[in-house]
C-alpha cells in the first residue's frame, strides 16, 4: 500500500493535475500487468515502475503540449533520485493520508478553498491571486504557511498515534 | 539553503514556472541528499490533498442524489410514526397472523432497508424487475434506491438502468441477478444475466469491481459489456482498459476494442477481431520478397493487404484502409509526389520518406546501414507499445540494411540500437501529439527500421516487436 502510494505521489508531482494523476496510475498498472514477466529483480521493481510512469507522462505531456516540464530533464531525475532513496524506508503513509482529512478541517474556509483551487482544479497562483485581490506571490506565501500548518497538524496527530 | 526558499522554489516549479536562475537555484539545492527529501515529502503532500479533495468532491455528489431522491429511512418524525406501524405489521406477518388474510393479487412492499442512504438508485425498468431484500423478492418501481446486500432480479427480457451518485451508469439485462456491495467504491456480484458498464472516473484507491462466479474485473473508468452464462464470463471493452481476473487466476489487461473470456478453469487471454484493409506502398507487384514477408506477417493478423505500387498508385487508393505501410522499396520521388498527405495511421520504413511525414526533422537524422547477423536493439523500457517483449532482442540471423533515426524526441524512441543508442531503430507518435516536424500527428505514426530486404532475414522476436506495432498503430487513443 505504501509503494501504491508513493507511487501516486511520484505520477503527480510529475503531471500536477491530481485527476489525471489517477488515470495515468491506472494506465501504469495496466501496463505493468500486461506484461508477461518483469524485466527486473524485485529490488529494482520501484524504480522500474517509475520510469514506466515517466514514460507515460511523457505522453501525457505531449498532449498537453507541456514542453516545459518536459525540458526539465535534470530536476526530473533529482525528483527520480529523491523517491528512489526512500524505496526501502517504511512509512506512514496511510496514516498521513488519514490524518489530512482532519487536518484539512482545522484550516479556515479560504484556506480550504485556497487548496482546493491549487490542488482539486489546478489553479495557478496568478489565477487564485486575481480570485482574491493578491499577488502571485503571495499566494504562493499563503500555500507555504497553509501546507506549513497542515504538515504540523499530520505531525501532531502522527505523534499522538491518533490516526494509526 | 533554507527550507522555506526551497518550498517556494517546489511551488514555483509545480506551476511549470521556473526561471533559468530558479530552475539552476532548485538544481543545486536538491543536490543536498535533505533537500530531495523534502521535495519527495511535498510531492507527497500535494498529492494527498488533491485526491483528499476529490473524495470530498465525490462525497458531496453523493449527498446531493441522495437528497434528491429521498429514500424512506431519511424520513421526519411522522414517518417514522408509520414506521413504527409498519414493524408492528411486520412482526405479526412473522407470527403468522397476517399471511392467511393476504388477498393474493395483494403486491408486496419492499422491506425498509437497515442503511441510512442508498448506493444508487433503479432509474429505469422494463419487464420483470425485482428486489431482493433480507430474503423477500419485490416488484421494483423506478426511482427506488438499493442498498448493500441488494439483489436485482430480473427475468426474461427485463432490463433495470441503475445509476449511481458519480454518474456510473449499469443496465442489467434478464433474464439476469446482480447485487449490491457494502464496502469501498461500486461493488458488484454478477450472478448470471449481462451487464453494460458505463463507468465513470473512480478513484485508484476505490475502483468498481464486478465479481461472476468465474472471475473478476477491475475498472477506474471505461466503458465495457460482461456477461456471465453457460460457465464461463465474457468481458468486451468498448473504451479505456479494463482488469480481468479469474478467481485465483492471472489478472490480464483487456483494452479497447479487445474481448476474453475467463473459465473455472481457464485464465482470460484478451484477444482483437482485426479485419480490413491495409495497404502497403511499394514496389510494382510482385515486389521484393522481403516485402512479401512483411505483408505475410500483417495477413496473419487478420488483415487483407493490397500492395500498391507508388509510381502509379493514387492517394483514393487508400480510402478505407486501416493503415498504411510504406516500404523501402517504393520510389521516393512517387511518394513525395503521390503521398505526401496521407491522414491515415501510418508505418515508414522508407528512411528517405521520415522527414516528409514528421517522424524526424531533417534529411540528415535519417538513413540505412548494413548491420551484422545477430545485431541487438534495446527497447525502452516500460514502454507500452511493446508490454511483454524482451528489453533486448538480436534482431538478425543474417546481415541485411537497417534504417536508423537521430534526434529523435525521447518521447518517442521505441527502440534504439544496441551499441549505438543515439540511432533510434523505432519510433512511435500518438495521434495529435507533435512530430518532430512541430506538426500535430493526424493518427498514429511509426517510424521502422525494417528494410524490404531485412524481412527476409528478421528473427522471431524482431517479428513479434513489429507485429505489437501494427496493432498499436490500427487501436484507437485510449486517451
Amino acid at each position: 500500500m505504501a509503494q501504491q502510494f508513493r507511487l501516486m505521489d511520484y505520477i503527480c508531482g510529475l503531471i500536477r493535475d491530481v485527476h489525471a494523476a489517477e488515470d495515468l496510475f491506472q494506465e501504469v498498472s495496466l501496463t505493468v500487468l500486461a506484461l508477461e514477466s518483469i524485466p527486473v529483480g524485485e529490488r529494482d521493481f520501484a524504480p522500474w515502475v517509475r520510469g514506466v510512469a515517466k514514460n507515460l507522462a511523457l505522453h501525457h505531456w505531449r498532449r498537453q503540449r507541456r514542453q516545459r516540464v518536459v525540458a526539465d530533464d535534470r530536476l526530473l531525475a533529482l525528483a527520480e533520485q529523491a523517491f528512489a532513496e526512500s524505496d526501502d524506508e517504511t512509512d506512514e503513509d496511510f496514516a498521513r493520508r488519514r490524518a489530512l482529512a482532519s487536518c484539512l478541517e482545522g484550516l479556515g474556509q479560504t484556506g480550504r478553498q485556497v487548496l482546493e483551487a491549487r490542488y482539486l482544479r489546478d489553479s495557478g497562483a496568478e489565477e487564485i491571486g486575481a480570485m482574491l485581490g493578491k499577488t502571485a506571490e503571495a499566494v504562493r506565501m499563503l500555500l507555504m504557511r497553509l501546507r506549513g500548518k497542515l504538515k504540523l497538524c499530520i505531525d501532531d496527530q502522527i505523534s499522538r498515534g491518533g490516526c494509526a | 539553503m533554507n527550507r522555506d526558499r526551497l518550498e517556494q522554489l517546489l511551488l514555483i516549479w509545480d506551476e511549470d514556472a521556473l526561471d533559468p536562475a530558479q530552475r539552476s537555484e532548485l538544481e543545486d539545492a536538491l543536490a543536498d541528499p535533505a533537500a530531495r527529501r523534502v521535495l519527495r515529502e511535498h510531492w507527497s503532500l500535494s498529492a494527498s490533498i488533491g485526491t483528499e479533495f476529490i473524495r470530498r468532491a465525490e462525497r458531496f455528489a453523493s449527498q446531493r442524489i441522495q437528497s434528491s431522491h429521498p429514500h424512506p429511512q431519511r424520513r421526519s418524525w411522522l414517518r417514522a410514526v408509520i414506521a413504527t406501524a409498519a414493524a408492528a405489521i411486520v412482526l405479526a406477518l412473522a407470527a403468522g397472523l397476517y399471511v392467511s388474510s393476504t388477498p393474493q393479487n395483494q403486491t408486496p412492499q419492499i422491506p425498509a432497508a437497515r442503511e441510512p442512504t442508498a448506493l444508487a438508485r433503479l432509474e429505469r425498468s422494463e419487464g420483470q424487475v425485482r428486489i431482493e431484500r433480507g430474503g423477500q423478492l419485490s416488484p421494483a418501481s423506478e426511482g427506488s434506491g438499493l442498498y448493500g446486500d441488494d439483489v436485482l432480479d430480473l427475468a426474461g427480457t427485463g432490463l433495470a438502468r441503475v445509476i449511481w451518485p458519480d454518474g456510473t451508469v449499469i443496465r442489467l439485462h434478464g433474464p439476469g441477478r446482480m447485487s449490491l456491495s457494502r464496502g469501498t467504491g461500486i461493488q458488484l456480484s454478477l450472478g448470471h444475466g449481462r451487464v453494460d458498464v458505463e463507468a465513470a472516473h473512480q478513484t485508484v484507491s476505490a475502483p468498481l469491481g464486478i465479481t461472476t462466479p468465474e472471475a473478476m474485473v477491475t475498472v477506474v473508468g471505461t466503458r465495457f459489456t460482461l456477461t456471465s452464462e453457460g460457465g464461463q464470463t465474457r468481458l468486451e471493452v468498448i473504451e479505456g482498459s479494463v482488469s480481468f481476473q479469474r478467481h485465483k487466476g492471472l489478472q490480464t489487461a483487456v483494452t479497447a476494442g479487445e474481448w476474453a473470456i475467463a473459465t473455472h478453469d481457464q485464465d482470460p487471454h484478451a484477444r482483437r477481431e482485426r479485419s480490413g484493409k491495409v495497404v502497403m506502398i511499394g514496389n510494382a507487384p510482385p515486389g521484393p520478397p522481403g516485402d512479401a514477408a512483411i505483408a505475410a506477417h500483417i495477413r496473419r493478423l487478420g488483415y487483407a493487404v493490397v500492395t500498391i505500387d507508388a509510381d502509379h498508385g493514387r492517394p483514393a487508393d487508400l480510402t478505407g484502409a486501416r493503415f498504411v505501410y510504406i516500404s523501402n522499396s517504393s520510389a521516393l520521388p512517387s511518394l513525395r509526389q503521390r503521398f505526401k498527405d496521407v491522414r491515415l495511421p501510418l508505418v515508414c520504413s522508407e528512411p528517405g520518406a521520415a522527414p516528409m511525414y514528421g517522424l524526424v526533422a531533417g534529411e540528415g537524422d535519417t538513413g540505412s546501414s548494413m548491420a551484422p547477423a545477430g545485431v541487438t536493439m534495446q527497447l525502452t523500457p516500460g514502454n507500452p507499445l511493446i508490454a511483454g517483449q524482451p528489453v533486448e532482442l538480436t534482431l538478425l540471423q543474417g546481415p541485411a540494411r537497417l534504417g536508423w533515426f537521430l534526434n529523435a524526441p525521447a518521447g518517442a524512441v521505441v527502440a534504439s540500437d544496441q551499441r549505438d543508442p543515439s540511432l533510434a531503430r523505432i519510433l512511435a507518435y500518438e495521434a495529435g501529439t507533435s512530430l518532430a516536424n512541430g506538426q500535430p500527428a493526424p493518427a498514429r505514426r511509426v517510424g521502422l527500421f525494417l528494410n524490404a530486404e531485412a524481412g527476409l532475414e528478421l528473427t522471431d522476436a524482431g517479428w513479434k516487436v513489429i507485429e505489437a506495432l501494427v496493432i498499436w498503430v490500427d487501436t484507437p487513443p485510449a486517451w
